[in-house]
């Protein structure tokens, strides 16, 4: 029998805000094993908080498995920097009230509906019977905080590897949208060219794009993507190994070292990202990662670096903030309806929009890249406009 | 220290999935947590970790270091429950639930280019203990399958159909009814056509309508978003909100995937109208809610030993007079839409939007042809002051992500007719 363990230990301290107020300190320990075994080339899995039951029961459930795997991965890996900050390990309540008084300090005119603000350390190990070890040790902080005044409300995020939040520009970007949200008006129906911040992209992108890029959703049936195809002239690349990236890691969840994969260039499908069994067939590129620390390893994106060519064009645009319902999209045909959050156009807030469409053709679509780069989730991209989009 | 509380879940599960034919991804889990809460000076400190008590309680006081308005409804709750199921899932043979799964895919294989079965079982074993000498100990079992097929026709579409409830083995015995459904429809869809867009009449199925209700109105009277100032509803109370013949209930006990028989407060579950005839009459409450803003606390739910947050439970849209045919008629020109892939909401605004699994267009009060990809998007309180409500109420059950915990719920209505955006691709 080969056999893998993945050995997960994270801990973690939190603040709880609920209308303006400090209202809850949480820490957290939480460890345990995921384990997969290979009997007679079936492959079985199972998790518990103890690394020989959790063995035992893989075990026991490999005898009705047809997933077929003829080895675990082993070999190298080269360190991926600046995804640990010692300084969060020393953070305790006190250092969470600086932030929290920061935080409200930053607010003047809006109410903070509810924020929260953590920062947490993950330890993985990864061992299996083809001789694999692998250690590492990452640190990662967010703050969500939401946003009202006066029917309007908001909402903006920030994150890090290390200790330090961008708190106070968070804060005063949640506190804008609310204030603008609260003298929204309706907009006619008809085609207007957009343009989506960044965390509207991720949102889109997240649900309708990145899962065609999937091999196992391509060797399944469930992508229409295939090399060559070409969708406009963006640039998609998976990259776990951008210094400081939330998604940034030495290797997967099942051992192999991390590499960038081009899956998009200039519009044309150059590649899919990989888990471990899929990588025979097309290709190494180390994303067979966990949903949770206690799922079994999947091809899922790392962080996606989105290029395009720059624009500067955006005073007739509708720009958007943030999207709700993009969960719903259909990730095989790339079709999808939102419903807009926060936008804006021509300095006036707008409401009660949807925009609809297939992520495929709006690629053709897109018209360049402005603003600032930010990684929202596992998303790395400037704004992004597109030409020519209904919105109802 | 006011107050403190401790909670105990051991949880197992079995996942068998059944990919293009082959079981793949099998997998067993067994997950033990406690979580600790202690309320001090208004102020909460939390630890979670499996820990001696006496440590778990030391770490959470430790955390409750500043001080607060926070407060409590001390309620004393004691009991025990053990759900009585025909078949408990594991005195099933492994070989038999595979066997099932096989059976199932073997009805919609030939109408897709790639399906997907799986099978589930959880139970949960769940003990809380508080300072008011609350004793509550209960184990619950959960079993269900989903099948999915992708389909290629004139587009590649998927669609999914979920049987889920509280309870054992004895929860699939239509699972091949589902299966036939989805082998009836699917070739259909990946043939439709793009739906209409903009506003227009639309007639709701009770899956549809049922994830609008848990959406776009039961979000809005969790009593944590009234305290956040983050809901249309605050401040109303008694006040007319929807139309009249418009009733609204959440009911843990119900029978339904989002059963418990008490909440993660240690609180008896219980049945609340939350409205009646338009008429809004009560909020979903924790504790602290509860004891903030008056009312009864017991919908406090988490997803494993996490924070309880206010949450729904069974909630659904009490039945009226319409039959199926009747709604149709009242909608003339419109869309039929049916299935749910999902929403989201904005309680702060009521601005919500969810996705149907597909729709028909109704024209002259008949329906015609199928579309696909199709969203709804709207305003709940608009909505809701006109609606025509079905006789017949279907649940379909589901998961609710508020706060990033996911927990077991059902959405429960009738056929629904009523005026909102439609929009899709």
């Amino acid at each position: 029998m080969d056999w893998e363990v993945y050995h997960y230990r994270t801990r973690g301290i939190s603040a709880e805000i609920e209308a303006g107020k400090l209202k809850v300190i949480e820490s957290y320990a939480e460890s345990g094993f995921a384990a997969r075994v290979i009997v007679k080339g079936r492959v079985g899995f199972a998790s518990s908080a103890s690394r020989e039951e959790a063995i035992k029961m893989a075990e026991k459930i490999a005898k009705i498995s047809e997933d077929v795997l003829d080895d675990f991965p082993s070999g190298r890996f080269r360190r991926v920097e600046g995804i640990y900050d010692r300084r969060v390990e020393d953070i305790d309540s006190n250092f969470l009230k600086e932030e929290y008084e920061r935080l409200v300090s930053s607010i003047s005119r809006a109410k903070i509906s509810s924020a929260k603000i953590a920062h947490e350390i993950e330890e993985v190990e990864i061992e299996n019977s083809y001789g694999l070890e692998c250690y590492e040790k990452s640190t990662i902080s967010s703050m969500l905080v939401e946003t009202v005044h006066d029917g309007g409300s908001g909402y903006e995020v920030c994150d890090s590897r290390t200790a330090e939040l961008e708190i106070e520009e968070t804060a005063r970007r949640a506190e804008e949208l609310a204030l603008e949200s609260s003298r929204a008006r309706k907009i006619e129906s008809s085609v207007y060219d957009i343009v989506l911040e960044p965390i509207a992209v991720h949102q889109l992108f997240f649900y309708s794009l990145y899962p065609s890029f999937s091999a196992e959703n391509v060797e399944k049936g469930r992508s229409r993507v295939r090399i060559g195809d070409k969708y406009g002239e963006i640039t998609i690349i998976d990259d776990p190994t951008v210094r400081g990236g939330l998604a940034s890691c030495s290797f997967d969840d099942e051992g192999v070292n991390t590499v960038p994969t081009t899956l998009m260039e200039n519009g044309v499908v150059r590649g899919y990202y990989s888990d471990w069994k899929h990588s025979k067939k097309y290709g190494i590129t180390a994303n067979g990662f966990r949903m949770e620390n206690t799922g079994y390893p999947s091809p899922m994106p790392s962080n996606i670096v989105v290029k395009a060519d720059d624009t500067d064009e955006s005073e007739k645009c509708i720009i958007i903030h943030s999207l709700i319902g993009s969960h719903t999209a259909n990730p095989i045909s790339g079709d999808f309806s939102l419903e807009v959050m926060n936008a804006n156009y021509r300095g006036s807030a707008v409401k009660g929009m949807m925009i609809y469409g297939n992520i495929f053709d709006m690629l053709k679509r897109l018209e360049g890249e402005l603003g600032e780069v930010r990684q929202i989730e596992n998303t790395i991209t400037k704004s992004l406009k597109f030409g020519k989009i209904r919105i109802i | 220290m006011n107050f403190y509380d401790i909670r105990e879940i051991e949880a197992t599960s079995l996942t068998i999935q059944l990919e293009n034919g082959k079981i793949e991804k099998p997998k067993y889990d067994h997950a033990k947590a406690k979580g600790f809460r202690v309320l001090k000076n208004g102020f909460w400190g939390i630890f979670e970790g499996d820990v001696p008590d006496e440590v778990g309680i030391k770490i959470a006081e430790g955390n409750a270091v500043f001080e607060s308005d926070s407060e409590i409804a001390e309620n004393i709750s004691e009991g025990r429950y053990v759900m009585k199921v025909k078949v408990r899932p594991e005195d099933v043979p492994i070989e038999e639930k595979v066997e099932l799964l096989k059976d199932l895919e073997k009805i919609i294989r030939d109408v897709c280019v790639s399906t997907k079965v799986v099978y589930f079982e959880n139970s949960r074993v769940f003990r809380y203990v508080d300072s008011c000498g609350s004793e509550v100990e209960y184990t619950v079992y959960r079993t269900g399958v989903s099948i999915t097929g992708v389909g290629k026709g004139k587009t590649l579409q998927f669609l999914s159909r979920r049987l889920m409830k509280a309870g054992g083995f004895e929860v699939l015995k239509n699972a091949v009814e589902t299966a036939e459904e989805v082998r009836k429809i699917l070739p259909k869809l990946a043939n439709a056509g793009s739906p209409p867009s903009g506003e227009m009449n639309v007639v709701m199925d009770p899956s549809l309508a049922g994830v609008f209700v848990h959406e776009a109105f039961g979000h809005a009277v969790e009593a944590d978003h009234v305290l956040q100032g983050a809901t249309v509803l605050e401040g109303r109370l008694g006040e007319r909100v929807a139309d009249e013949n418009v009733s609204i209930i959440d009911d843990p006990t119900l029978p339904e995937f989002g059963f418990f028989p008490f909440d993660d407060e240690g609180i008896k579950a219980e049945k609340k109208v939350i409205v009646e005839n338009g008429i809004l009459k009560s909020f979903l409450h924790s504790r602290e809610t509860a004891k903030k803003l008056g009312g009864r606390a017991g919908n406090a739910r988490s997803q494993g030993v996490e924070i309880p947050i206010v949450r729904m439970s069974n909630t659904y849209l009490a039945p009226s007079d319409y039959t199926f045919e009747e709604l149709l008629e009242e909608c003339g020109e419109g869309v039929y839409l049916v299935g749910s892939r999902g929403g989201e909401t904005n309680p702060s605004t009521g601005y919500f939007h969810f996705n149907a699994q597909y729709g028909y267009l109704v024209k002259g009060g008949e329906l015609k042809e199928m579309v696909r990809d199709v969203s709804l998007a709207g305003n709940t309180l608009d909505i809701l002051r006109n609606v025509k409500i079905g006789s017949r109420i279907d649940f379909d059950p589901g998961f609710c992500g508020k706060a990033g915990q996911l927990v077991p719920v059902s959405d429960g209505s009738p056929h629904v007719l009523c005026k909102a955006t439609v929009g899709g691709a």
